[in-house]
């Protein structure tokens, strides 16, 4: 019986699995292949020379600068921004404006490109304030939606937390940094992964405003491996590539270990 | 208690003060759609709902990309997440993580790898390239299957021991259970492929099959650019008024606990 369930959920399983070896995983690791070798007409293997010029490039340092940047930046502040949000949301029913907090996640990035232009200029937005401006609507665009996630979590702690909260006679900012943070902490790790993965949709928000070559500040990893991939350099792009799966591979599992143990300890 | 302190107002209002912040942008969408040359007019709308052949053309490739994906990559992630949640099998932690990071990569990540299978399979440029690598994603497979785990497994054991076949479980008993989420999974899919910027540029070359999405800007509509930014924002936005609730829920799904 046991044994006979398990193939029938790994045949229910077969044709996502198909599509996304078909589609991500195989050609990712043909594409594997590009990153040893040199030459468009005839390959030859190079060993991890691509690998030294990708990290010698000043470009490639630039654009993963900016990124390092920007999430260093914009995830700490979105993550403080929803927090601060979800503890008033958590206790009201807010409707109307928990309908506008989602908005800006709503609307398409063209459109929102379009508003963004208007709103600013196209001056502005070129000029010294493209990064500030960015992380603006970086913030405009996530901070509702890491905050539903938030307010989930906040509303299904045990009541006895917050009363014990306020029978303590602590203000309310004491609740939050001794009790709900650390209560939260799970989420929280949580929400910075869904901060980061919104970060690389960010791309679409960027390149609908500033197309192909942005401001200086703003020029992102995506933009790297766009211009890669335009000049056909499939060995730079599949190596740049490499080390971004590997760079979030590992930041995924350290979050989802930690994660792990500290809701062991907080249990 | 704390509900009535001068602490709650300040909390109340600076809700309040996001909220709006947040409505701007449509806000001045829809303040500039309805100004040309700073008097109020319809000239705009007039201009991308009669004149503009092209907007219809983008705007229609825009809803099948994105009805072709839902189409596609609902069923299929129902009948993974299925599996994967409900079954035992070896691998299965291994292919979820695989799973949540794939959904985590961004596009650029895994564009050498879609661009490879969809030449092999001679569908660059055609409407194949851009609704399979989507249908396909991990997300959906991701969000039904974070759902699924928190169903009851002793209903499913139950209508194992009266004799219905695993076909009929899933029709008849998971479906409706899940209802929500696919509902959670079709508002978030499609708020998304709506918004597809990336994909286009790279696996297409004809104009003609371009979405709306990646064509929408001044350069391209001119002084009726806000209509169009408009225009084009309706269809999510009234999906979002419809299903908030759904949206809400998804969002929350996808947090692993």
């Amino acid at each position: 019986m046991q044994a006979k369930t398990g193939r029938t959920g790994l045949l229910l399983f077969l044709p996502s699995l198909a599509g996304v070896c078909a589609f991500y995983v195989l050609p990712f690791l043909s594409s594997l292949y590009y990153t040893f070798t040199q030459g468009v007409s005839e390959p030859r293997f190079v060993g991890l020379a691509n690998f030294r010029d990708l990290l010698d490039s000043p470009v490639f340092r630039h654009a993963v600068g900016n990124t390092a940047l920007f999430l260093i930046l914009g995830v700490p502040l979105a993550l403080a921004c929803a927090l601060l949000l979800s503890v008033a949301l958590a206790k009201g029913s807010f409707s109307w404006q928990r309908w506008a907090l989602l908005l800006p996640f709503v609307l398409p990035a063209s459109s929102l490109a379009v508003a963004w232009q208007g709103m600013w200029g196209r001056e502005a937005l070129s000029g010294p304030a493209a990064l500030p401006l960015t992380l603006l609507l970086y913030l405009l665009r996530n901070a509702g939606c890491l905050s539903v996630i938030l307010t989930g979590a906040i509303r299904a702690l045990p009541v006895e937390y917050q009363e014990s909260c306020c029978l303590d006679g602590g203000g309310e900012g004491r609740c939050l940094v001794h009790v709900l943070i650390p209560l939260l902490s799970p989420t929280l790790l949580f929400a910075g992964i869904v901060a980061v993965m919104n970060y690389f949709l960010l791309f679409r928000d960027v390149y609908m405003l500033y197309g192909d070559s942005p401001p200086r500040r703003l020029y992102m990893l995506q933009h790297f491996m766009n211009s890669s991939f335009y000049r056909l350099n499939y060995q730079r792009l599949s190596a740049a590539a490499f080390l971004t799966v590997l760079t979030l591979s590992a930041l995924v599992a350290a979050a989802l270990l930690l994660q792990r143990r500290v809701k062991r300890h907080v249990e | 208690m704390w509900n009535k302190g001068l602490g709650w107002k300040i909390q109340r209002a600076a809700v309040s003060a996001a909220a709006v912040a947040c409505l701007v942008p449509a806000g001045v969408l829809l303040f500039g759609s309805l100004r040309v040359n700073g008097r109020f007019s319809l000239r705009q709308y007039e201009e991308i709902l009669l004149g503009s052949k092209e907007f219809f053309a983008w705007f229609w490739n825009s809803a099948g990309y994105t009805a072709g994906i839902l189409a596609l990559c609902v069923p299929v992630a129902a009948l993974a997440a299925y599996g994967l949640s409900l079954h035992r099998f070896p691998g299965r932690n291994a292919l979820l993580f695989l799973y949540t990071l794939l959904m985590l990569l961004p596009f650029q990540a895994t564009v050498v790898a879609q661009y490879l299978t969809l030449r092999s399979l001679g569908l660059l440029d055609t409407p194949a390239a851009i609704i399979l690598p989507c249908a396909f994603g991990a997300f959906g497979t991701f969000l039904l299957t974070q759902f699924m785990r928190g169903l009851d497994g002793e209903i499913l054991e139950a209508a194992r021991l009266d004799g219905a076949g695993g076909g009929r479980i899933l029709l008849h008993i998971v479906c409706p259970l899940c209802k929500p989420a696919i509902l959670s999974l079709v508002t978030l899919q499609a708020i998304s492929c709506w918004s597809m910027v990336d994909q286009p540029v790279v696996f297409l070359r004809s104009e003609a099959l371009l979405p709306l999405s990646q064509r929408l800007s001044g350069q391209t509509f001119g002084g009726a650019a806000f209509a169009a930014a408009i225009l084009y924002a309706v269809v999510p936005m009234l999906l979002y008024l419809c299903c908030q609730k759904a949206l809400e829920e998804g969002i929350s799904l996808t947090s692993i606990q």
